[in-house]
């Protein structure tokens, strides 16, 4: 190889080089399958514990025993599971075993916490401090004001979204990344609420009325996390292209 | 540059890090905390004996630090850069800017 074509190996391979930090981010930041995985558990707990809750009351109000007591049971069955679940030390266990057979082939990549910023760190205390105001805000307008129960979502929008903005600017060392499109997750929220107000019929009716804010805060929370998982087979596509650099020797000697 | 300077870098250049693959390892390695085995070989695209002689290579010059472990009964390898091997892998790519035509 003579200097001219070295030179411009060196120069495709700088290149490279630069990318491939890059996309390796992208790539860990996307892993968003734990993510995906979480929410649709929170997601069916809602519906194990929002359903038997409905229909035992009805049958408490209507006198139906049985339906009461099959009600009860299945609570009896779903608060031990959610408690399980929601400790790392028992069912995170088992998520974790799931999550790495679910990337078996693709392997591990941790990333280094970066330190926060000056200004990240000032983004986060105002974040948490408008949770602080909008959860206060939230509390007031359904003690006080009597608001409906079909503004529901509007109102819970107002906690849910600075919560996700706050959790998204601090993220403890225990949530996991979601990549940037969670960010994309307030917003859809954001809007859901809007439409509500609105007046758009996008609301669940009566008797399933509980469902208009979990649905979507599991439902865009899985959608965002579903297209942080796409985006990371991109990035691993990209991260495959750059890896192979050109050169001389290509074996471990 | 002089020639004499170009040469000095020439025989400056890590001949362990100067290798494609590894380079390849040591710049992934150099944006995540900890990487496995089984990232390496997908990303990589190298056989499980090559990518393995490679990590040897890189591990006994003291640029990798490997950590092994048992996930239940399965063992897992995983593999972080050394102080030494980011120090490396910086003068490297400070030579081949040097290097490089305006």
């Amino acid at each position: 190889m003579n200097r001219e074509q070295n030179n411009k190996v060196q120069n495709q391979n700088a290149e490279k080089l630069k990318e491939i930090s890059k996309w390796t981010q992208r790539y860990a930041e996307n892993r968003t399958l734990p993510f995906v995985i979480n929410m649709m558990i929170s997601l069916l707990f809602g519906f194990a514990v929002g359903i038997p809750s409905y229909f035992g009351g009805r049958a408490y109000r209507s006198g139906n025993v049985l339906q009461l007591w099959i009600c009860i049971l299945s609570l009896m069955i779903v608060f031990p599971a959610l408690i399980f679940y929601s400790v790392p030390k028992w069912g995170g266990k088992y998520i974790e075993k799931l999550i790495r057979f679910l990337y078996r082939k693709e392997g591990q990549v941790i990333l280094a916490i970066p330190k926060k910023t000056k200004s990240q760190r000032r983004a986060g205390w105002i974040a948490g401090l408008l949770l602080g105001v909008c959860v206060v805000i939230s509390i007031i307008l359904i003690v006080f004001c009597k608001i409906p129960i079909k503004y529901m979502q509007p109102v819970s929008a107002l906690c849910v979204i600075p919560l996700i903005i706050a959790v998204g600017i601090w993220r403890p060392p225990s949530v996991k990344p979601a990549g940037f499109l969670v960010w994309l997750w307030p917003i859809l929220y954001a809007i859901h609420a809007i439409l509500v107000v609105a007046g758009v019929p996008i609301q669940f009716e009566r008797p399933w009325i509980f469902f208009n804010i979990l649905i979507p805060i599991a439902g865009y929370g899985i959608l965002c996390g579903l297209l942080g998982h796409i985006y990371s087979r991109y990035a691993l596509k990209k991260l495959k292209g750059l890896t192979h650099l050109e050169g001389e020797a290509a074996n471990g000697d | 540059m002089s020639k004499k300077q170009v040469n000095q870098i020439h025989n400056s250049i890590n001949r362990v890090v100067h290798e494609p693959v590894r380079l390849a390892i040591l710049k992934i390695l150099t944006s995540a905390k900890e990487v496995d085995f089984n990232f390496l070989l997908t990303t990589l695209g190298v056989t499980k004996g090559n990518l393995a002689t490679h990590i040897n290579k890189l591990e006994t010059t003291g640029l990798i630090e490997v950590k092994k472990e048992f996930r239940g009964k399965v063992p897992h390898t995983s593999y972080k850069i050394t102080k030494t091997g980011r120090r490396q892998f910086q003068k490297y790519w400070e030579n081949m800017k040097a290097l490089a035509p305006e």
